[in-house]
């Protein structure tokens, strides 16, 4: 049966691999919100882009059967060896999809997105190719749709991909556009959230946050004071604190990261926090969304590879939308702000308050630069379509319970 | 996909909860099969479940997730594999006013490994209004070591919307960019 797919989903035969190389392809492609790829699963399938994998047991013969099968078809050879005269664009492994993405936006524009072997679509895009001969791939985010007629000065735009997730405008998802776009059905842009160029930013050192933050780390008890006003007793060895101010003045320390604050001892008998107390985590992350509204901590920015140790306590804590997917994603693998965003399609301020809050409070492994990533992980292969339908539905009910 | 398998599972040990939970978001009133705990149980809480728990989630056009609970004591753990053939997922229930949380976590991880090498993992903890800790992290830390990094989340099994978020936690863990 063929594999069941909308006019947006570019299908990808892959080669060469076993199931759970598959299986976390599977996953990068369904994650991927900007391009819908998807693996070709059948012989029904139309694939316009080819990943071959050179490494198996079988090794060159894979990528001879199927230049014989595919003349034309664009492909990508990924290998862990380095090749000379390979006959087609090299991805080194171990693969990762800040550069396996680009590897595919680049095969696209390279050549013309034509489906193979089916006669329909291949004529269509003939006919959109002879109707219009400016007919290309313009890479990046288009936050509007592109409506029919618009002429794109589009080549020139993909000749630098640049190798990072995202410098603002520039690295955003290939998409080909026709001057007579409703011609061309194989890919079809789509509203994508883009990463702002100049993302705002706090020092996550500074005022209330800063302290609290680092006592947190330091695992040190204290009062803290501001304009001489005790505010708060901080236990993070007991995980709480109490509040002994306003909220109103906490929300106005968190906005002003100049106020003097002083730290003092805890005083005599008051060493131990009141059971009802609330937590120190809840207090960190409610502070982290007060201070950075929507702004990335100092020293990260979107293409920061960012890991989450473990999932917070989403439940005892201020929700912030979409905290869960967030949580499930950087629990999984690391990954950028960036990647994130386009593989999920949220909201720059409500990954960065997540980013904020999950630093608050320790959980944040910001260390891994790009290249120290770790190959990615084993995951479980992604449900299949039926059992996807199935838990789409069981989320609808879960939330409007 | 056969309609049967369309389950998820609440496991933990006795009085975690899972009567409660499963009560809690079921769309039928659940099947319960709770007698007068008369041995071990007793002096821990008056009603037992003997057999399983069972609640439905009704998604229309006949489409159903079947919610299970298992008997809390280890006595039934015969019936714990059969139950749990062909889950969607495993939540396990952790009772932080026991004496010994982290065991008993370790002891379920354990006790339900096959179905966790298929279906994905969430850990509610509860009762922590009557026991704070161990904390989340704590239970993080035991996890890291088997090499798991599910959601921990605290729950209250007699608040629905919670429990419902233990679900959601389940499907994000399948699939973060579940669209719903
Ligand atoms: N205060 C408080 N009570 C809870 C919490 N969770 C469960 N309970 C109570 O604990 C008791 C036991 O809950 P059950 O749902 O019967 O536990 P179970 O896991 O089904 O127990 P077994 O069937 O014996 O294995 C009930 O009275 C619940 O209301 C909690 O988080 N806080
Ligand atoms: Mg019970």
């Amino acid at each position: 049966m063929m594999t069941t797919v909308d006019a947006h989903t570019l299908m990808v035969l892959a080669l060469g691999m076993d199931v759970r190389k598959l299986a976390i392809l599977r996953m990068a492609f369904r994650m991927h919100k900007a391009i819908r790829y998807q693996l070709s699963e059948s012989a029904h399938d139309v694939p316009v882009l080819a990943i071959v994998d050179v490494d198996s047991p079988q090794g060159w013969a894979v990528w001879d059967g199927f230049r014989a099968a595919h003349p034309a078809l664009p492909a990508l050879i990924v290998s862990s060896f380095a090749i000379t005269d390979a006959p087609a664009p090299v991805l080194p492994k171990p693969i990762r999809v800040e550069t396996l993405f680009p590897a595919l936006q680049q095969l696209l524009v390279d050549k013309p997105v034509v489906a193979e072997r089916s006669p329909l679509v291949a004529a269509q895009a003939e006919v959109a190719l002879a109707e219009a001969p400016r007919v290309a791939v313009i890479s990046h985010a288009i936050a509007e749709p592109v409506s029919s007629g618009t002429a794109v000065p589009a080549l020139e735009m993909t000749a630098a991909m640049p190798a990072s997730d995202c410098d603002g405008q520039q690295d955003d998802p290939v998409i080909p556009v026709a001057q007579k776009a409703d011609a061309v059905p194989q890919v079809l842009p789509r509203a994508v959230a883009v990463w702002p160029q100049a993302m705002g930013s706090f020092d996550p050192n500074a005022g209330l946050y800063g302290v609290l933050r680092t006592l947190y780390r330091k695992r040190r008890s204290a009062a803290v004071l501001a304009h001489g006003k005790v505010v708060l007793h901080f236990y993070p060895a007991q995980e709480k604190c109490e509040l002994l101010a306003d909220l109103a003045l906490l929300v106005q320390l968190c906005a002003a990261p100049k106020s003097e604050l002083r730290l003092a001892v805890l005083p005599d008998g008051q060493e131990s926090a009141r059971p009802d107390a609330p937590s120190a985590h809840a207090v960190l992350w409610q502070v982290a969304l007060w201070t950075a509204r929507g702004r990335m901590p100092r020293g990260l920015d979107g293409n920061s590879q960012l890991r989450l140790r473990h999932w917070p306590n989403l439940t005892r804590l201020a929700a912030i939308p979409d905290a869960m997917r967030m949580a499930a994603f950087w629990t999984r693998t690391p990954a950028s702000a960036c990647m994130a965003q386009r593989m999920l399609g949220l909201q720059a301020s409500d990954l960065c308050n997540f980013i904020a809050a999950c630093l608050a409070i320790d959980l944040l492994d910001a260390r891994l630069s790009a290249a120290a990533c770790s190959p990615p992980p084993m995951v479980q292969p992604l449900p299949d379509v039926a059992r996807r339908g199935l838990l789409s539905r069981l989320l609808v009910r879960l939330r409007g319970a | 996909m056969r309609q049967q398998d369309n389950k998820i599972i609440f496991t933990g040990p006795v009085g975690a909860g899972k009567t409660t939970a499963i009560g809690s978001i079921s769309e039928i009133s659940p099947v319960s099969t709770d007698v007068q705990a008369s041995d071990m149980t007793l002096n821990r809480k008056g009603e037992t479940t003997i057999a399983l728990d069972y609640g439905l989630m009704q998604l229309g056009d006949g489409v159903r997730v079947h919610l299970y609970g298992t008997p809390g004591q280890e006595r039934f753990d015969f019936m714990w594999e059969i139950i749990s053939k062909g889950a969607i997922g495993l939540i396990v229930l952790i009772d932080n006013s026991r004496p010994n949380p982290s065991g008993d976590l370790q002891f379920f991880l354990n006790a339900f490994k096959t179905l966790r090498t298929h279906a994905p993992l969430v850990i509610g903890v509860t009762k922590t209004d009557q026991a704070p800790q161990p904390s989340v992290e704590v239970y993080a830390t035991l996890l890291e070591k088997f090499g798991l990094h599910p959601p921990i989340l605290e729950v209250d099994p007699r608040n629905g919307d919670e429990v419902r978020q233990l679900l959601m936690a389940l499907l994000f863990t399948i699939d973060p960019g579940l669209e719903g």
